[in-house]
């Protein structure tokens, strides 16, 4: 491919087209692709256009000359060796300084209409691409120039498989002993290789390669293939046939009918009423009152199994206390639980004011006194309260009702009610 | 009363998570709460979300837990204790004076206990997280509100969630006209929890659930047989690797009829007659079981879930249609596990679980599909990550393969359980390993290792160059490494 005997070396772009085609194959991404500066040498990182031989809207023939590229040694001619037309040119004839990588045309197929084209975006273009150059030579500065990153976050990176080595991974055995045995640093061949690894892993492939034992493509091969496999298949979806929506969602009406009739059995609502004492706000009370429920759920359980004692059931877990239980599980299951807690404050000269705890946060709990939701007490005269709460138990455990029994006789203990309301809803 | 102290603020917390329970509005809402959707909602309240997961089984852990991979283990292994007590223990010196015999509804009970103590684990770990564990029928309402039927019959309530997580799993697909009663013909759910031990028992379907099932009974006395279509076991399992199970299996008194149709089965008193056709001859045959057990593999479920509702769509085998970041067709609701695209794995449901949950937070999430093992618990144990060697010939892919005997591992020796081998395939130049192939004791542990040399892009090379303990089984793991690219030392 390199004409010796002129200074004009003919390069050609194999490596962009074919990775076209297979983004055809297997994910249908965008129609046209873009044309990058490629690396003409191993040591050019960057390089300037001469002429474009081509307008765009033509098309193009494999083996046509598309553009004249210069470098730093020479000027090259850079052959096209699949079908294709250009479809627009991005880096006009003698421009200077563009990096390898740099999207410099857009390029399409032949047979594809330039109106209706999907153009690719911007920031899916560049891309470490010298690497992916057939170059049987080390590629020496050009991965330098391009910034690593910009493959990972290119959702289109398969254009290159290779990205600039990443120097803070250690380098596995194979590769430090390879590097070893041809006197390389481990400093050189972060720099010198580019790394076609998870993130940019140097694989002991990547030396061989940039020693030039093996070739590039067995590299872009292989890991083009593991690539497709790393995410699922969802080309190709076949749709359901639509369901008749009518009948179906009639089924779980009727359904949802049917079970909305029988009352559960298992859930207690419990309302009692008292009389708070002056000293005793309202905030202050709902916190007594909650401690007290907590209280009474760990007493409850206490009873019947002593380890109890000092963890509550629906405490939170200490880590070691998870770890303690699940080497030696626990004996118990959770027999009821106590929700809806709900509290109205009535004093006696002003309204009623209901207020619910639903807004409660850990941090308003332990700030009480300057809670805002909070409904401040009357300074004179005393003020009732009507606490609401439900309870619901495990009816598949036969001693759930004893533990609630329990319960409540534990709770009623701490509290005193003047009254106590219990119903089944 | 206001004690600062930490069992106070433990209270508190408590206290915190009674009044949830009664608020409808969570940041998360999980439908189902197998391993998919209980990681996915612990993982999402360990990110700061409030967080629900509904589940309707009245136990969490899903299929995994209850009717699958765990109370499978618990059958698998002490069968295989059995066995070895009863077959395996004279040559080892140690002598059986009496009758070893199974105690059927012990063995069976210390499933169930297993499998007890494990749902009560992860209501634990809801707990620690502060997920809401709602327990009930969760059913789309519209895109952003579920009304939740509780299975204890009371009140439906409705929650609104600003991000849902579907992961509704799946259930065994049923064989068009046999009709499972899971007593005699029985589906994965009804054979791990049998009256009695059968006789006879037949399998539809040589994969994995079929072959550990053929195992379990196998080993405490029953005659089994194994139907399959195909005309090889363990799909998806490197063909060589395949061919040598089927092998060690048929050894420990399995019986397989490959290439083979079932073409009815009906239960007839306390028996089950299954009628079978030679797929190439067309040469029909009867048999007979006392238990038949249908295992040709598994489907999406949504059962109840009132897809339409939320405007989900499915594809033509019921799986959810999904983008790359399990978006259903709204951003807001994603779809993990079984009920969508890929293996139907516990553990692929639990990486996308993790997964779905950062992509909610922050935008993405990992799951390399590449490097998703598979494991058969029979004894010796299968397991396989990667490429096997038919989908690197397809795509015509020079590869080499290096191969270990336990026979020649000094640990499987003095264990007496030398059968199986280890396999590497790797890329011919770079050898960089593509995929590993285990049978033999251990190997669904030793399978780890290949996961992680596929993930860092390992050359075998450098497993053979890191050091492995001796003796252990895992030096065949090595040596096999070693055996792409140079002599192996031991054999």
């Amino acid at each position: 491919m390199i004409r010796a005997a002129s200074n004009t070396i003919k390069r050609s772009f194999v490596q962009q087209l074919s990775h076209k085609c297979q983004f055809h194959n297997s994910i249908p991404l965008k129609d046209a692709s873009f044309f990058k500066m490629p690396a003409m040498s191993p040591t050019m990182s960057e390089g300037g256009i001469v002429s474009w031989k081509f307008k765009p809207g033509e098309s193009f023939n494999s083996g046509d000359v598309l553009l004249e590229v210069e470098t730093d040694k020479s000027n090259i001619d850079v052959e096209a060796v699949d079908d294709g037309k250009l479809v627009d040119i991005l880096q006009a004839d003698g421009s200077k300084g563009v990096p390898v990588g740099k999207p410099i045309a857009i390029i399409a197929e032949p047979e594809d209409d330039l109106a209706t084209l999907e153009l690719p975006k911007e920031e899916a273009a560049p891309v470490a691409a010298a690497a992916a150059e057939s170059t049987p030579e080390p590629v020496k500065e050009a991965p330098k120039s391009t910034p690593s990153k910009s493959v990972e976050s290119s959702p289109s990176s398969t254009k290159s498989v290779f990205t600039t080595a990443n120097a803070s991974f250690k380098l596995s055995p194979a590769v430090d002993l390879l590097l070893h045995e041809h006197g390389i640093s481990t400093e050189e061949a972060y720099t010198k290789f580019p790394a076609s690894g998870p993130k940019g892993r140097l694989l002991k492939g990547d030396v061989l390669a940039g020693l030039g034992l093996i070739e590039n493509t067995s590299i872009v091969k292989i890991t083009e293939f593991i690539k497709s496999k790393e995410h699922l298949d969802l080309s190709n979806i076949i749709k359901a046939e639509p369901k008749k929506v009518e009948e179906s969602t009639k089924e779980t009406k009727s359904t949802d009918v049917k079970l909305e009739k029988p009352k559960p059995s298992n859930i207690l609502t419990v309302e009692l009423t008292s009389s708070l004492g002056e000293d005793i706000s309202q905030p202050k009370f709902k916190y007594a009152f909650e401690k007290s429920i907590e209280t009474a759920i760990r007493q409850t359980y206490a009873k019947k199994f002593p380890q109890f004692a000092s963890s509550a059931i629906g405490s939170s877990f200490e880590s070691e206390d998870l770890f303690d239980d699940l080497i030696s599980p626990s004996v118990t299951k959770t027999r009821f639980e106590v929700y809806g807690v709900n509290y109205e404050f009535f004093s006696n000269e002003s309204s009623i004011s209901t207020s619910t705890s639903s807004t409660s946060d850990f941090d308003d709990l332990l700030g009480l006194p300057s809670t805002s939701s909070l409904i401040t007490s009357s300074p004179n005269g005393s003020t009732t309260v009507t606490v609401e709460f439900k309870i619901k138990f495990d009816e598949k455990l036969s001693d759930s009702k004893q533990f609630v029994k329990q319960f409540e006789d534990s709770l009623l203990s701490q509290i005193p009610a003047n009254k106590l309301i219990i119903h089944n809803i | 009363m206001l004690r600062t102290s930490s069992k106070s603020i433990q209270s508190v917390k408590t206290l915190h998570q009674f009044v949830r329970f009664a608020s409808t509005k969570y940041d998360v809402v999980v439908i189902g709460g197998g391993p998919g959707g209980y990681v996915a909602a612990i993982k999402a309240a360990q990110l700061g979300f409030n967080t629900a997961c509904i589940e309707k089984r009245g136990a969490l852990g899903g299929t995994c837990l209850n009717v699958g991979c765990i109370p499978s283990k618990s059958l698998l292994n002490n069968s295989h204790l059995y066995h070895t007590i009863k077959h395996d223990s004279d040559h080892r010196g140690i002598a059986i004076n009496g009758d070893v015999t199974v105690d059927f509804d012990k063995l069976m009970g210390a499933k169930d206990k297993a499998v007890k103590t494990l749902t009560g684990g992860i209501e634990m770990l809801f707990k620690k997280n502060k997920v809401t564990y709602i327990k009930g029928e969760g059913s789309f309402i519209d895109s952003k509100n579920v009304s939740v039927k509780p299975i204890d019959g009371s009140e439906p309530q409705e929650i609104e969630a600003d991000h849902f997580i579907v992961a509704t799993g799946s259930e065994p697909t049923p064989f068009p006209g046999i009709q499972i009663d899971e007593e005699r013909i029985v589906s994965s759910t009804g054979i791990l929890s049998l009256k009695e031990i059968p006789k006879r028992l037949s399998i539809i379907g040589g994969g994995i659930i079929g072959l550990e099932m053929a195992s379990v009974y196998s080993r405490i006395g029953t005659e089994v047989t194994v139907i399959e279509f195909q005309g090889a076991i363990g799909a998806g399992m490197d063909a060589e690797v395949a061919k040598t199970t089927q092998k060690l299996l048929a050894k420990q008194g399995l019986k397989f009829k490959l290439g083979t149709k079932v073409v009815s089965g009906v239960r007839d008193g306390e028996v089950v007659k299954i009628e079978v056709e030679d797929v190439k001859s067309g040469k029909k045959e009867d048999l007979e079981a006392d238990v038949l057990l249908v295992a040709i593999g598994r489907r999406p479920y949504t059962e109840g879930l009132n897809l339409e509702a939320a405007g989900l769509e499915a594809d033509n085998k019921g799986r959810l249609i999904i983008d790359d970041q399990y978006r259903s067709k709204h951003d807001h609701i994603r779809v993990i596990g079984d009920v969508t695209f890929g293996p139907m794995l516990a553990h692929k449901a639990e990486e996308e679980g993790i997964a779905a949950a950062e992509y909610i937070k922050h935008g993405h999430g990992h799951v390399n599909y590449a490097n998703i093992p598979s494991v058969m618990y029979t004894h010796p144990e299968v397991a396989w990550v990667g490429l096997n060697e038919e989908q690197l010939k397809e795509q015509g892919i020079k590869y080499r393969v290096g191969k270990f005997p336990f026979i020649a591992n000094s640990r499987a020796k003095t264990n007496l359980d030398t059968d199986g081998f280890v396999k590497f395939i790797a890329d011919e130049e770079t050898q960089r390993v593509l995929g590993v192939h285990i049978i033999g004791a251990n190997a669904g542990e030793m399978i780890a290792e290949a996961g992680l040399a596929l993930e860092y892009g390992a050359s075998t090379e450098d497993i053979a160059r890191t050091c492995h303990a001796h003796p252990t089984l895992s030096e065949a793991f090595k040596e096999a490494a070693l055996g792409t690219f140079d002599k192996t030392i031991n054999f």
